[in-house]
């Protein structure tokens, strides 16, 4: 008999289980994770995967915190090996941020903002911006130690710094924006 | 008690203090400016980064359309895909794990008759044979279909189907009765499956006349992505939609399942890799999603390799049926 045949985490099978997890947190992953590459469609990617590999777990205890844990270790495994890709993907997406227009953004200055917000998270230390990321999906403080393996006194910490830099960097980033503007029209 | 510090501010905002912890540092900060003053800016950061994250979200991809991306269609494209991806994958893990469950030859055959029976859509899909070099014109489609109807509501129950009336307490609790009552729950939905995905006459004839105007002309390929087992394209037609094809390899699923040696035999003949509909589409709400949704996917499998490939794109089933020859061509 082999490995799979054994039922996932609780007396129910696998796939139901799977299907359920999917149902409850494939949105909240796509959004963490798009949040996180700046890229829908690896976002998307990587939760499919992320899925398939909750398929062949034998146990999750913590199904939340198992997701986003091998999310963002997907993300890092592939980024580690393959930065050429990452570029390429990223170069992409920033060409179609350029090309396509989405209602949220029709505006010049929606544009603006969402690139500012990317150069402020992406200034983070990728600690705080995951912490941050998870915490914004909701995460408890419990799920994102687990995630992150991070101890749960230190989250508080983790968040409180991510928060506060991530404030001043973008409100730094948009102070030499009006500043160049301002310049520009003078 | 001590002030307390930024980290301990922002966890009783986000309301993470135990009670305990909760109940002293409200008694200290009650009274204390200094502390009022560090809650009034933790909460000011708090919203702040709220709103820059979510400021990130209008982050466009390239399967959207671009003409009405709203987050509603956000969300159900992304699970129409997923569950695409997931349907395949379970689907052929259902496979050959019931192959390995049940070590007798007709394992396979019963198999194959019950995917025939339960989805008219994908058995359609998987008896077509793939185009070589010219687009093949649609017509033979509708009685290709018809035909397999025919075979869905002919009396030749297989003994997996039929084992559905088994009631579940007579069924041993073994892992192979768990698998058998993953299977029961397919009939069910068949019908369902077939009502939303499998083309009626008439919109195969108009799948014919939307593949005269897009098998004239030519794909183009935005991006091409290979990871283990599986290969992601994502196209653009000349009318700019984009669509995106995934193509997986059987072995990889049937390896990351285990299957033991005989399980494998039998999973690796001359028919193309089964696909049955799984529980994850079985469920209502899952088929209106898929349905209501601006992304649809369609599955077939190559009977030569074995392989699978989901097309994921803003388009009906039957203008994606309609993409599927060029879609192929250009891949090769």
């Amino acid at each position: 008999m082999h490995r799979s045949s054994k039922p996932f985490n609780t007396a129910g099978n696998r796939l139901s289980d799977v299907e359920r997890l999917f149902r409850t947190y494939n949105s909240q992953l796509v959004r963490y994770l798009t949040r996180r590459l700046g890229d829908r469609d690896w976002a998307e990617e990587v939760a499919q995967e992320t899925f398939v590999r909750a398929l062949r777990q034998e146990t999750i205890t913590n199904e939340r915190a198992w997701l986003f844990a091998v999310a963002t270790n997907l993300v890092r495994d592939e980024a580690r090996k393959d930065a050429r890709r990452r570029r390429h993907l990223s170069l992409l997406a920033e060409e179609e941020r350029n090309t396509v227009v989405e209602p949220e953004t029709n505006t010049l200055e929606g544009a603006q903002e969402t690139a500012l917000a990317r150069k402020a998270i992406d200034a983070l230390a990728e600690r705080d911006r995951l912490a941050l990321l998870m915490r914004e999906e909701g995460l408890g403080y419990s799920e994102i130690a687990e995630a992150l393996e991070l101890s749960p006194g230190s989250v508080g910490t983790t968040l409180s710094r991510a928060r506060k830099r991530l404030v001043e960097s973008y409100e730094e980033l948009q102070r030499d924006r009006d500043e160049r503007e301002k310049n520009a029209a003078s | 008690m001590q002030h307390p510090d930024e980290g301990t501010i922002h966890t009783w905002l986000d309301g993470e203090l135990s009670a305990e912890d909760a109940a002293a540092f409200e008694a200290h900060t009650v009274n204390c400016a200094q502390c009022a003053a560090a809650i009034a800016e933790a909460r000011g950061l708090i919203a702040g980064s709220s709103r820059i994250v979510s400021a990130l979200d209008s982050v466009p991809a390239g399967v959207i359309p671009m003409t009405r991306p709203s987050r509603r269609a956000w969300y159900t494209t992304t699970q129409a895909r997923a569950a695409a991806a997931l349907m395949v994958v379970a689907g052929t893990s259902l496979v050959v794990t019931r192959s390995g469950a049940r070590d007798s030859d007709k394992v396979m055959p019963v198999n194959a008759q019950s995917a025939s029976i339960t989805s008219p859509m994908i058995t359609e899909h998987v008896a077509s044979p793939i185009p070589e070099s010219t687009p093949v014109r649609r017509p033979a489609a509708a009685p290709a279909l018809s035909a397999k109807k025919g075979v869905a509501s002919s009396p030749r129950i297989p003994e997996s189907v039929r084992r559905a009336d088994v009631p579940l307490s007579d069924v041993a609790p073994s892992s192979a009765a768990q698998k058998n009552r993953t299977m029961m729950q397919t009939p069910a939905l068949s019908g369902k499956v077939a009502g939303v995905a499998v083309a009626t006459g008439a919109a195969v004839k108009t799948a014919d006349r939307n593949e005269n105007s897009e098998s004239g002309g030519s794909l183009k390929v935005v991006r091409s992505d290979s990871s283990s087992g599986r290969r992601q394209t994502v196209f653009e037609t000349r009318f700019g939609v984009r669509v995106s094809l995934t193509e997986l390899d059987p072995p990889g699923f049937q390896a990351a399942a285990r299957p033991s040696a005989s399980a494998r035999a039998l999973a690796v003949p001359q028919r193309p890799a089964m696909i049955s509909i799984p529980p994850t589409v079985t469920n209502e709400s899952a088929l209106s999603d898929m349905k209501a949704s601006i992304a649809n996917s369609i599955i077939w499998s190559d009977p030569a390799t074995g392989r699978s490939y989901i097309l994921v794109g803003p388009l009906s089933t039957v203008q994606l049926e309609a993409l599927k020859p060029l879609v192929v061509r250009t891949t090769r």
